[in-house]
């Protein structure tokens, strides 16, 4: 049953709705976004997709993909198990380590 | 005041909690900083970010919506739209619309916001600044909101 706000008369925030949007956030795939701009250390232990601007040091643990899209802009160093890079990206000043694949 | 019902607030509707689903994530541009992600310094976008990892620095995430999950942990200041916490955050927030604290919330700042809501057994140390920039935020909505903080506050 559904007790709304004697207030507002709105019902309350559904927990487990919360927790079940948090359950599934879980299994996305981590993704820095084109418009996302981002300096500094980063450590991931899990593929990562990157498709905006990221200057610093990106370390990867174990076997992972760090895949590096067209549309990113990426200065600094990227340490993965899997560095997968598409054709056309700007790498600037960039030392990649790991296992490089390149991808149209 | 106290009679007007729920869709007298569309505004309030429209901002309940978004759940995107993993087909909805590249739709929407959503940008997911995983679980296992751990990143210390400088953070700015101009889309929705969902953080599960960990941040620390600062962030400024303007005009969208900015959601720390359940295993996410922020030290940072937060700058966004919209802004819900499930997880961990240290540092001051402002959500320029609306900041919901979910029951898993452990926040350690104060907030600045137009609205907010506190679900019960969210923990919530600091103070709390309603601003007067809400976009037609309706007024009994904002006052239940005012009262829940204050209470919120004196427990402690």
């Amino acid at each position: 049953m559904t007790v709304s706000d004697p207030v507002t008369n709105h019902a309350p925030l559904e927990s487990d709705a919360l927790d079940n949007a948090a359950g599934s956030r879980r299994s996305l795939p981590s993704m820095i976004g084109i418009s996302v701009v981002m300096k500094g250390e980063l450590t991931v232990g899990e593929d990562l997709v990157i498709e905006g601007t990221f200057d610093g040091t990106i370390t990867g643990e174990g076997t992972d993909t760090v895949t590096v899209r067209r549309t990113a802009r990426v200065r600094g160093e990227v340490s993965a198990g899997v560095v997968q890079v598409e054709d056309g990206t700007n790498l600037e000043s960039t030392t990649l380590t790991g296992r490089i694949r390149l991808a149209k | 005041m106290f009679s007007k019902k729920r869709e007298d607030y569309p505004e309030y509707e429209r901002s309940e909690p978004a759940v995107p689903s993993s087909s909805d994530v590249r739709r929407r541009k959503t940008s997911v900083i995983g679980p296992t992600l751990k990143f210390k310094g400088e953070l700015s976008a101009n889309e929705d970010l969902i953080i599960e990892g960990e941040i620390e620095g600062t962030i400024a995430h303007q005009d969208k919506n900015l959601t720390v999950g359940k295993e996410g942990r922020v030290k940072a200041n937060i700058d966004a739209q919209t802004v819900e916490v499930y997880g961990r955050v240290e540092g001051d927030i402002h959500g320029q619309d609306i900041v919901k604290l979910a029951k898993s919330a452990d926040v350690k700042g104060n907030i600045r916001c137009a609205r907010i809501v506190m679900e019960d057994g969210a923990k919530f140390s600091g103070t709390v600044e309603m601003s007067q920039k809400a976009k037609a935020a309706p007024k009994a909505a904002s006052l239940s909101v005012a009262e829940s903080s204050k209470q919120a506050e004196s427990a402690g």
